[in-house]
């Protein structure tokens, strides 16, 4: 009941935070020169042809009232129209998220999937050789550009190999998973080197702790002690990480999917704010912001779970 | 354990959320650019602009314009150098002897591409609404007075005066001919979104922003054509990407893979690169009313001082000829003559020291971001008119500031260029020139003298005297120099060995009908 109850102010502190978002980003946006009626008509429109079309996109109303009206739209969950487009948001969003949403999921899968093993590798052979090589390649991904370890994937995986597809989301789950597994990877590779790194202090921090020594003079197999007792003790410093990456993931998509050609989210907000498509790029920050607070509240709702010693109030 | 209902619940729910933030909710599958496994029956081609309005007469960029030469056919068509006109929906045409009234006898036998047979009603609804709609190519069909049709495949178009380039006009894609009965009372976003026409090819879906296919029609009036049953256009903005996905095979063909990449692309066993004459000049528009660029002597010494072989070397790898006129090589009446400027410094700085400008003076370059070509000009351009003595900025703008900026006459020197869209000089040389239409390219240049031989070459119909109202012009545009012409680029196409067929006008579209992709 008390999570519940923590949830909910936390679900209500999350309005007037949601309030500034829309504010800083209508404006913003308006405060940028250009014209998305200039944008949409090109170079040889007519100066009378663009003003017409301001006028029936409405953006020559003052704009405070085009704010309200923006707002008073999103409160009834309606998103607007793409001036690009010629689309509702609401339409065009659908498609896109689910390529964005698959790769980002299928990412942190996949980090998991990499740096579990090796933090576990790096811990128990602590200095040895496993250790010193987990730990100098880690840094790899750290350092280098993400849209350079695509290219770099791409040359290696779809030119040289022909192993795997270039571009494309394809059309059956089992297509994604192929599809989209370059892109997942490339995503995946600094947040698996982070957490691995992570991972490993906190595997090392819970190996030292009394309650292990207890484990194991009470005679639990050494998996047993591993899996029930320091892999849970770690796992908050993997939520930690998970929670922050997924943030980090949604800006990392941005520069993954333009070098995958992925009809995502982030290659849609990359346009819309180049032809200043105002209604696209309100509603993704809006949308990217809101989920960045809901990720958050759902780490620290999940601190609790993991480790009882963690209060929510 | 304690409390493990309620954590599993929340675990459960966390999970709920991920899902569906993967699910997104969407019930329709997403797009893919794959389809050339089975090869034969699908040519993929990666283009580097997404397409966003499909009616011929309201669009305005090529990636619209490109894609539908293969879906809307006009009643002349140009032949693929680009200098003469062939039959297309009209088999021949006459002109009265005063050339204000031209017939045109129709093809039979042409359907659209649902089955229902193209009439002159067809034509008269299609060019009367090119003419009377307000949009960037009304200056197209501004000089015909009335368009009738006497009998269902004979249409007579009236002048108001003699128009020499009306061929051309009738050749562009805006004097598309559509379907009257679908499109009459259509709303213009049905007209955008969902093209019908005579040619070979129908849309059969285009997701914005994504990808467009076209299927053949099957009513199409050419016997055999087209050779492939299906074209898919995926958009793919990253050079990069388009240049691994036709090296990895996942596509067949790619458009304007970037200069830098072409010796690359080169040297991939199964791939062809083309270099496709065409129409594309690189301009410098300078701004001729403020700044230091009002001086016509700086302006000139402004293009003595460009490097043009250095430039040509460094952006497009060689592959391009210096410019001599506003005019692309490919259209009537350039004249190849004609003196253009080359690098000259000691001209340069005489020309320079002539027009008052002081030494030091600030000039300022608009650059768009994300244009590797354009940001690569502007460089090569600062190091040649450093030399000059003064000193170029650079002004690194996203292209819809530019664009503001640009239409607000903001600018000293704006970074530019052009396609032809009829192989008639006037198109061009009413935009850059006339004033009207882009305050010539918003360098301001406003002559009377320039009006008046543009009105010449529009109206006299002698090809001869023609030619030699066109050389005048050409002249008269070097020596005002509101815009500076750099070099004439191929356009750049890269294809998989087995694709044939492939067909690119130098007025840019691609023509797809005669392409066969070998399995």
């Amino acid at each position: 009941m008390k999570q519940l109850q923590y949830a909910a102010r936390r679900i209500v502190q999350m309005i007037p935070v949601l309030v500034l978002v829309t504010i800083v980003s209508f404006f913003l946006l308006k405060l940028l020169p250009g014209d998305p009626a200039a944008m949409v008509l090109g170079d040889k429109a007519s100066d009378a042809a663009i003003a017409a079309f301001r006028h029936q996109l409405g953006l020559d109303q003052p704009l405070l009232a085009q704010y309200l009206l923006y707002v008073q739209h999103l409160a009834t969950g309606n998103l607007g129209t793409s001036i690009i487009y010629r689309t509702p948001v609401m339409e065009l969003m659908g498609p896109r998220a689910e390529v964005t949403g698959f790769l980002v999921v299928y990412s942190m899968v996949l980090g998991i999937l990499i740096a579990v093993p090796l933090a576990f590798a790096a811990a128990l052979h602590r200095d040895g050789w496993p250790d010193q090589l987990v730990r100098v390649v880690t840094t790899i991904p750290l350092v280098s550009p993400t849209f350079w370890i695509g290219l770099l994937l791409l040359l290696v995986f779809s030119v040289k190999l022909h192993w795997l597809p270039a571009t494309g989301f394809g059309e059956s789950f089992a297509d994604h998973l192929v599809h989209l597994f370059l892109p997942a990877l490339t995503l995946s590779l600094s947040f698996a080197a982070l957490l691995a790194r992570n991972l490993r202090a906190a595997i090392l921090d819970a190996l030292g702790r009394t309650f292990v020594d207890f484990a194991r003079a009470k005679g639990l197999p050494r998996r047993v002690i591993l899996y029930r007792h320091v892999l849970r003790a770690a796992l908050v410093s993997i939520v930690t990480i998970v929670g922050l990456q997924l943030s980090f993931a949604i800006g990392g998509a941005v520069v993954t999917e333009t070098v995958f050609a992925l009809p995502g989210l982030g290659t849609w907000m990359e346009q819309s704010i180049f032809a200043r498509d105002y209604q696209v790029v309100q509603s993704l920050t809006f949308i990217f912001a809101a989920g960045t607070i809901v990720i958050n509240l759902l780490t620290d709702l999940t601190y609790s779970v993991l480790d009882p010693r963690v209060t929510v109030d | 354990m304690r409390g493990t209902g309620s954590r599993r619940v929340l675990l459960a729910s966390i999970a709920a959320v991920l899902l569906l933030s993967a699910c997104g909710g969407a019930a329709q599958p997403a797009a893919s650019t794959a389809g050339s496994s089975g090869g034969k029956s699908v040519f993929t081609y990666a283009v580097n602009t997404p397409a966003d309005n499909l009616d011929p007469v309201t669009q305005d960029a090529n990636a619209d314009i490109w894609p539908l030469a293969n879906v809307y056919e006009t009643l002349v068509g140009l032949n693929q150098k680009g200098d003469g006109y062939v039959p297309d929906l009209a088999t021949s045409w006459d002109t009265s002897s005063d050339g204000l009234t031209w017939t045109f006898h129709l093809r039979s036998g042409v359907k659209f591409s649902n089955g229902q047979a193209m009439t002159s009603a067809d034509v008269v609804w299609s060019l009367q609404r090119a003419h009377d709609t307000n949009g960037p190519w009304q200056w197209a069909l501004a000089p015909v007075k009335s368009i009738a049709a006497p009998d269902a495949s004979t249409v007579v178009i009236t002048l108001a005066q003699p128009w020499a380039p009306f061929l051309a006009d009738v050749s562009l894609f805006s004097s598309a001919i559509m379907s009257a009965a679908t499109f009459k009372s259509a709303t213009q976003a049905t007209i955008s979104k969902s093209p019908m026409g005579t040619g070979p090819y129908y849309v059969a879906q285009w997701v914005q922003g994504q990808k467009i296919v076209l299927k053949a029609n099957s009513h199409y009036w050419q016997a055999g054509l087209p050779k492939t049953a299906e074209v898919d256009l995926p958009y793919v903005p990253d050079d990069n990407t388009r240049a691994i996905q036709i090296q990895s095979g996942q596509v067949d063909g790619i458009d304007a893979p970037a200069f830098a990449q072409l010796d690359q692309l080169r040297a991939a066993s199964n791939l062809n690169v083309l270099l496709d004459p065409s129409t594309a000049v690189a301009l410098l528009s300078l701004n001729t009313k403020q700044g230091p660029t009002a001086s016509v002597q700086f302006r000139q010494a402004l293009a003595d001082a460009i490097d043009y072989q250095g430039l040509i070397k460094t952006i497009v790898f060689g592959n391009a000829k210096p410019a001599n006129s506003f005019l692309p090589e490919t259209t009537l009446f350039y004249n190849a003559s004609q003196t253009g400027y080359s690098f000259d410094l000691a001209k340069a700085k005489a020309l320079f020291a002539q027009s008052g400008v002081p030494a030091g003076t600030t000039l300022s370059l608009l650059v768009r971001s994300g244009s590797q070509v354009q940001q690569q000009t502007a460089v090569e351009l600062k190091s040649d008119w450093t030399q000059l003595g003064i000193n170029p900025q650079l002004e690194l703008l996203d292209p819809a500031a530019a664009t503001a900026r640009y239409r607000q006459d903001d600018f000293q020197v704006d970074i530019t260029g052009w396609t032809n869209d009829i192989p008639d000089p006037d198109e061009l040389t009413t935009y850059a020139l006339g004033f009207t239409q882009s305050e010539s390219y918003h360098s301001q240049y406003h002559s009377a003298a320039m009006d008046a031989l543009i009105t010449q070459g529009e109206t006299t119909l002698d090809t001869a005297k023609r030619q030699q109202i066109y050389n005048q012009i050409q002249q008269m545009a070097m020596n005002d120099l509101p815009i500076i012409p750099l070099y004439y680029a191929p356009y750049t196409v890269a294809l998989s060995k087995k694709v044939s067929g492939f067909v690119q006008m130098t007025t840019g579209p691609w023509l797809f009908a005669n392409v066969t992709v070998q399995p």
